[in-house]
């Protein structure tokens, strides 16, 4: 995982709305009016990251669910996160 | 048609959720929805079943979904402000209907969030929309402001440059000259009658009878026109997610003066998606046989499907002249719509205007 600490927790900022879109979902930045759709994999995720207390256990259940080498969870998760954070939708930090 | 109304009221049959056999080509069925404003519903119908129709509609439907929570979010703004300040309103419309029938909000796309409030407390429910950061756009030239006011129209807002902050403030549920003209809605019935959105809402909306007339005649008085089918389907929604009182909604058409205006969106409805439980009711709103023959042939199924335009000039004229209900109402619309009273001028053009010179006006524009 590239900026990301398992240990920390995630939140969804106050700008963002997210909207359940059958098993998929959207993203809504109210501040920009910008949405962005999430396969049903990243919803999953966005779930998660946003309820879980760390992203060490969004990881866990993910890696449960998903038939994926940790490795390749672990990139894929980290990559996600840094671009949502980096579009002010998510926010990192320590629990 | 039937199916999506049926997953938007969310009662589809599991045995049943495809909205296409196998073997259509679903390419100009998802044209046909994302240009009918279909893409949420038919996404959600879909989904299921028919994947490659699904992902045609996905980009859509996104962008139709995320729409609405931007139009939900700024609606949550205005209640909590009016709800503060103890300022009743009534949402109409779109909004109303999303969260009064559809299953899901996000599957009823809508443009602009339409709130009726009553007349005196027009001019706090504007100080309020600027205190939120919204201006009021301009009107158009002939629609001046005192004009809106006695037509029970609408003053428009818009929050900074948001696509999706557009907001209209009603001083009444049917508006325009034709219903001032030619019919009676008792406005305070419709406020007495008026139920809230739900727990934890200060919005009301129309009661369920209210809401398939109002929208209705929002359909007719548009002469089909502005996305036509989207009301139908709001008419169709609405008969299944409710138990309908179809005699009351029939009574007060009559009373109201609205029989053949809401006998023709009703029988059009019925006919192109079905509303199940108002058959007796068309039965009783139908005019007579010529009048009945004639609109029927302007509102034809393979026009509004195929998207004509309806509302060419003279037609339009003589399409809402053949929805009056009594003929001294017909009489006194054409009556006020060439020589109106005098207060109807000094609204309309903000000074005494001859009545020989708003004629001229008339005959200029081609309004008559």
């Amino acid at each position: 995982m590239m900026n990301v600490v398992l240990d920390g927790r995630a939140s969804a900022t106050p700008r963002v709305l997210c909207k359940d879109l059958g098993d998929e979902a959207i993203l809504l930045d109210l501040e920009t009016e910008t949405y962005f759709g999430l396969n049903a994999s990243g919803s999953r995720l966005w779930k998660l990251l946003t309820t879980a207390s760390t992203i060490r256990d969004a990881f866990k259940v993910m890696i449960e669910e998903y038939d994926v080498p940790p490795d390749e969870l672990l990139r894929d998760m980290g990559a996600l996160i840094d671009d949502l954070v980096g579009r002010g939708l998510l926010r990192t930090g320590h629990g | 048609m039937s199916a999506l109304a049926q997953t938007a009221a969310g009662l589809l049959d599991p045995a049943d959720r495809s909205v296409v056999t196998p073997a259509t080509d679903r390419s100009p069925l998802a044209a046909w929805l994302v240009r009918h404003d279909f893409a949420a519903l038919g996404f959600a119908s879909a989904l299921p079943t028919d994947p490659e129709l699904a992902a045609m509609l996905r980009e859509a439907a996104v962008g139709a979904a995320a729409g609405n929570l931007a139009h939900f979010e700024t609606l949550d703004r205005i209640e909590q402000r009016f709800e503060a300040e103890r300022l009743p309103m009534v949402l109409l419309k779109g909004a109303a209907v999303a969260c009064s029938a559809y299953r899901d909000p996000s599957l009823r796309p809508m443009t602009d969030l339409d709130i009726w409030v009553r007349d005196d407390d027009m001019p706090r429910a504007v100080d309020h929309l600027r205190a939120l950061g919204f201006r009021q756009e301009p009107g158009l030239p002939h629609r001046p402001g005192a004009l809106q006011r006695r037509s029970c129209g609408e003053l428009v807002f818009r929050h900074g440059r948001r696509e999706h902050g557009l907001v209209e403030l009603h001083y009444g549920a049917f508006q325009g000259w034709w219903i001032q003209r030619a019919a009676h809605p008792d406005t305070e019935a419709l406020w007495r009658r008026a139920e809230p959105m739900g727990p934890g809402r200060h919005a009301l909306r129309l009661a369920a009878e209210d809401a398939i007339l109002q929208t209705a005649f929002h359909v007719v008085v548009n002469q089909f026109g502005q996305a036509p089918f989207r009301g139908l389907m709001d008419l169709a929604v609405l008969a299944r997610a409710h138990r309908i009182d179809w005699d009351a909604v029939a009574e007060r058409a009559s009373a109201w003066r609205l029989a053949t205006a809401t006998w023709l969106v009703l029988d059009t409805a019925n006919r192109l998606i079905g509303l199940p439980g108002c058959g007796a009711t068309v039965t009783r709103l139908r005019p007579g046989p010529a009048r009945c023959a004639a609109l029927r042939g302007f509102v034809t199924p393979s026009a509004l499907l195929s998207g004509r335009d309806l509302a060419r000039k003279t037609r339009r004229h003589l399409f809402m002249l053949a929805l009056v209900d009594r003929p001294r109402d017909g009489a006194r619309l054409i009556g006020r719509t060439l020589w109106p009273e005098a207060w109807w001028i000094v609204a309309r053009y903000g000074r005494p205007v001859g009545r020989v010179e708003h004629l001229w006006g008339l005959v200029r524009r081609g309004e008559v």
